[in-house]
């Protein structure tokens, strides 16, 4: 049994586009106030400039992001209104910490553009710190979540349903699963950055180029030191993932000759392949003196390789642990009924599975879709 | 009742004092900064229109600083707006879990709109010089529009909260007091369900049937029994153990006896909704237009204040010969004729369309807003009115100088709202009465060739906060007016509370939290309008 095609595939867009773009706004949010705390110090108008630009970017895409998140909120709410009932009754403290720090986060965004130029240097980056420190703070919350979708770690059911916090921070696979994404996010953020600064230095006049190698070969090295740190906390996560063997076999179960009863043994050796290309990307553009063509191509499709490497990992995360909410069928299938049904995602809101409400959505969604390319080719393009 | 007790009757006297506490302060700061981006966006496209007419560059300039200042706050708003959603999720799962089951459609649309909105928004604000002046004004008009619908999707919800469809309030305004009794639910049974039920039974227990076809059984339950099987729904009690049992056959309860009532409660719902309409239903709650044209004409009244407050302040801060004076008291003049309109259309058009649907509807807070009651001295009579009061609101509420108003005190108690309502609705009613002398004041004197005293600049400054404070009221009244149902004649706040409610001080900290953004939203907005 499965969730219908039409519902799996609303909720893996809303949330695929939400994750891509949190990733790199995460990077992005750390590497701001970085470019202009280091323009301040070495006095660097050239550096302070592509921090405002990056800013200006910033702003827009957060929100963008930010709408795609309520998004999957509000279609999980629709297709899955008993497993958001029952995820508010158990989540407060995960949950009520990633709110605090998305209101945090909104406020920061603002407060660091807007003040830009108008308060003091120190205030500003403390506030630029706080924005990329929010950033982190939010998947914190998600993550916990996520890792107690794996394993229901500090789950009691006696004598009322309820969540032991500390228990559920234990949990094995939270830890590395949320230092594998926020490296993940930094690598995908730094690869991002190389491609955009070699257009730039393509693009630019010879004056111009070596500065522009000097941000690629910056961010080159950020996203090495981030992509071994995310391959280090991933192989960390995929052990600990034993612990959910449901899940565990879905992904890993083809490299032991068990494959699991959803095998997503392919989409695995497709995430590494793509992490494969990004060493290369970074190994053809490390430290270089100037770029050749063939570096250039390389250095290209390593911003989307590197968010297409996310949202890979994000599906093979997210799918292979279906038709369950919670990783872990033997545990689903002991609990009362009530809470058994609000955990199959093939337990879908008969009011909700509609062909007219995906027409609908569709009619809604193509033409915002059309716009998002339009705010973003009318943000890129010169005046 | 003294002014402790009334506030104890509202904190104690139902459910989750502290959890309501915070709903309250999330989404009244989400409201603060929400009718900004009602309003704003709406008066930027607006100015701007007027300058590509005029090409008249102060009224760029005005357009483009209520652009800036609406962008501002629709990042902050979106933030708000997550938090408010999660609260909900986590403070009410159960009411949470009720509205993605049967009226989702609204905030699934609410996706599209809040898409719509943030994609126009970004693209007004970044791409002005990007595209033509015509092109701006269409994307200025598809923000506000984005924004707009947004609202209306939500305050379906709402509206459905607070009187829904398939609800029947029981007064009758000409033969009085006397004639109020608890609301009745309209539910249509599937005939499967129906045949296991005992019909005298349900007809003892105040069930009427409407009618009966082979496929369903239209009936009407009294709330009261509405109300409970609900919470014995959410609290995932079985038949067997639920109210339900007392009216099935026999025969049928031995059977049915463990399964969960909640299974059978959702049947019936979701068969009313697909009766109703599953996209339609929320949209058909009374009086869902005139709350709609309420709320909006709120956002843009406040906006308005708000730009007349702001230009004042400016004003007062600036030097005589300054050349932005000529701006200044342009945008004032604007926003001191757009100030008056509005509040007049909310007093007179909107405002008492709502007034005369919660007479209708909801008898029950009309009797709390106008203190029917022994319990406590209401406000007209402390100012000598209630003579005149007494005369004319069953006119205006009912349409007919016959009617009498619903007593406070003939209400079953686990009926009544807090009478708190009372004293925030006429205050309100006060401050918008207030609100239309400042707009005729600041009218006057944008229309002389004269100076403005500095003290009618004065009172413009302050004319935002009045103006926020009145519609921060307006919802206090309808939400706390609300109680003691989540939604009116179907579920209590009780049943809507999480089973692991938050620790006071989380809750406290949360608020607090809350609260100190704003501050710092406020201040942040204030700095990147008149800083330079």
């Amino acid at each position: 049994m499965q969730a219908p095609l039409p519902i799996s595939a609303l909720l893996s867009l809303s949330f695929g586009v939400h994750i891509v773009l949190v990733n790199l706004d995460m990077a992005i949010a750390t590497f701001i106030p970085l470019m202009e705390w280091l323009a301040r110090k070495k006095d660097d108008d050239f550096l302070m400039e592509r921090a405002k630009v990056l800013m200006r970017y910033y702003a827009s895409t957060y929100a963008i992001a930010g709408v795609f998140g309520t998004a999957f909120t509000v279609m999980l709410l629709s297709f899955y209104p008993q497993f958001i009932g029952l995820a508010g009754h158990l989540t407060w403290v995960p949950f009520g910490l990633a709110i605090l720090m998305i209101a945090l986060r909104f406020l920061t965004i603002v407060l660091y553009w807007y003040l830009w130029d108008r308060s003091s240097q120190q205030i500003h980056l403390a506030v630029g710190g706080l924005m990329a420190l929010s950033g982190y703070l939010i998947p914190f919350g998600f993550r916990a979540v996520f890792a107690f979708l794996n394993v229901p770690s500090g789950l009691h059911l006696e004598p009322k349903p309820y969540l032991d916090v500390v228990e559920a921070l234990m949990n094995p696979t939270f830890l590395p699963l949320y230092l594998k994404s926020v490296f993940g996010a930094l690598a995908a953020g730094s690869l991002m950055m190389v491609t955009v600064y070699v257009i730039r230095y393509e693009a630019s006049e010879s004056s111009l180029k070596e500065r522009y190698l000097e941000l690629v070969s910056r961010f080159a090295n950020y996203g090495f030191a981030s992509l071994a740190l995310m391959m280090f906390f991933g192989a960390w996560y995929s052990v600990s993932l034993i612990t959910t063997p449901y899940k565990f076999y879905n992904v890993f179960g083809f490299l032991i000759g068990k494959p699991g009863e959803r095998d997503f043994g392919w989409l695995f050796i497709v995430k590494m392949i793509l992490v494969l290309v990004q060493f290369i990307v970074l190994y053809q553009v490390f430290r270089p003196k100037e770029l050749t063509e063939t570096q250039i191509s390389w250095a290209k499709i390593g911003g989307p390789v590197a968010l297409t490497t996310v949202l890979v990992g994000e599906m093979l995360n997210m799918h292979s642990q279906l038709p369950y909410f919670v990783a872990q069928p033997e545990i689903v299938s002991s609990l009362p009924e009530i809470f058994r049904k609000a955990l199959l995602t093939t337990n879908v809101n008969t009011l909700a599975n509609l062909p007219e409400l995906y027409a609908i959505t569709a009619a809604s969604l193509i033409p915002l879709l059309a716009a998002v390319a339009a705010l973003f080719y009318l943000l890129l393009r010169e005046k | 009742m003294d002014p402790f007790g009334l506030i104890q009757q509202w904190f104690s006297g139902y459910p989750a004092g502290w959890e309501r506490l915070l709903s309250m302060i999330g989404i009244e700061v989400h409201w603060f900064i929400l009718q900004y981006v009602l309003g704003l966006s709406f008066l930027a496209v607006v100015t701007e229109a007027i300058w590509l007419r005029t090409r008249n560059d102060d009224w760029k300039r005005l357009s483009r600083t209520l652009a800036k200042a609406f962008v501002a706050v629709f990042a902050v708003g979106a933030a708000t707006g997550t938090a408010s959603e999660f609260g909900l999720v986590l403070l009410w799962p159960n009411l949470t879990e009720a509205a993605g089951r049967y009226i989702y459609f609204p905030l699934y649309m609410e996706i599209f709109a809040f898409l719509m909105e943030g994609i126009f928004i970004y693209m007004y604000f970044y791409a002005e010089d990007k595209v033509s002046p015509r092109t701006h004004l269409i994307i200025g008009i598809l923000a506000f529009v984005g924004a707009w619908y947004s609202g209306a999707m939500i305050l379906s919800v709402n509206s459905f909260m607070q009187a829904p469809v398939n609800v029947i309030a029981h007064y009758d305004p000409l033969a009085g007091p006397s004639s109020w009794a608890p609301p009745d639910v309209l539910l249509f049974v599937p005939a499967q369900i129906a045949q296991a039920l005992d019909v005298n039974k349900l007809a003892a227990v105040g069930a009427k049937v409407i009618s009966a076809t082979p496929e369903q059984v239209t009936v009407t339950l009294p709330s009261g029994l509405v109300r409970v099987l609900m919470r014995e729904a959410f609290a995932g009690k079985t038949i067997g153990e639920s109210t339900l049992a007392a009216v099935i056959k026999p025969e049928a309860l031995q059977s049915l006896s463990s399964v969960p009532l909640k299974t059978v409660i959702d049947a019936i719902v979701a068969n009313t909704v697909k009766n109703a309409g599953i996209f339609m239903i929320t949209f058909l709650s009374k009086g869902y237009l005139a709350t709609y044209i309420h709320a909006l004409g709120a956002a843009l009244t406040v906006s308005a204040f708000t730009l007349l407050g702001g230009y004042a302040l400016r004003l007062l801060r600036t030097s005589k010969d300054d050349r932005d004076r000529r701006y200044f008291l342009r945008a004032m003049k604007f926003a001191a004729v757009v100030a008056l309109i509005l509040i007049a259309i909310q007093g007179t058009g909107s405002g008492h369309a709502m007034g005369a649907a919660v007479a209708k509807y909801n008898p029950e807070k009309f009797a709390a807003m106008e203190a029917t009651t022994t319990q406590i001295t209401s406000l007209p009579s402390m100012l000598g009115m209630k003579q005149l009061v007494e005369q004319f609101m069953p006119l205006l509420a009912y349409g007919d100088p016959n009617a009498k108003l619903p007593s406070y005190d003939v209400i079953a108690a686990e009926y009544r709202p807090p009478l708190i309502i009372h004293y925030l609705y006429y205050t309100k009613i006060g401050l918008g009465v207030l609100l239309g002398l400042i707009g005729l004041l600041a009218v006057f004197y944008a229309f002389r060739k004269e100076e403005w005293p500095s003290w009618v600049l004065w009172i413009a400054v302050i004319s935002p906060a009045i103006a926020q404070i009145t519609s921060f009221l307006g919802w206090g009244v309808r939400e706390m007016g609300r109680k003691p149902w989540a939604i009116y004649g179907i579920m209590d706040v009780q049943t809507e509370l999480t089973i692991n409610p938050p620790p006071a001080w989380h809750l406290m900290g949360v608020a607090l939290y809350l609260s100190l953004i704003l501050v710092v939203l406020v201040l942040a907005v204030y700095w990147f309008l008149w800083r330079r």
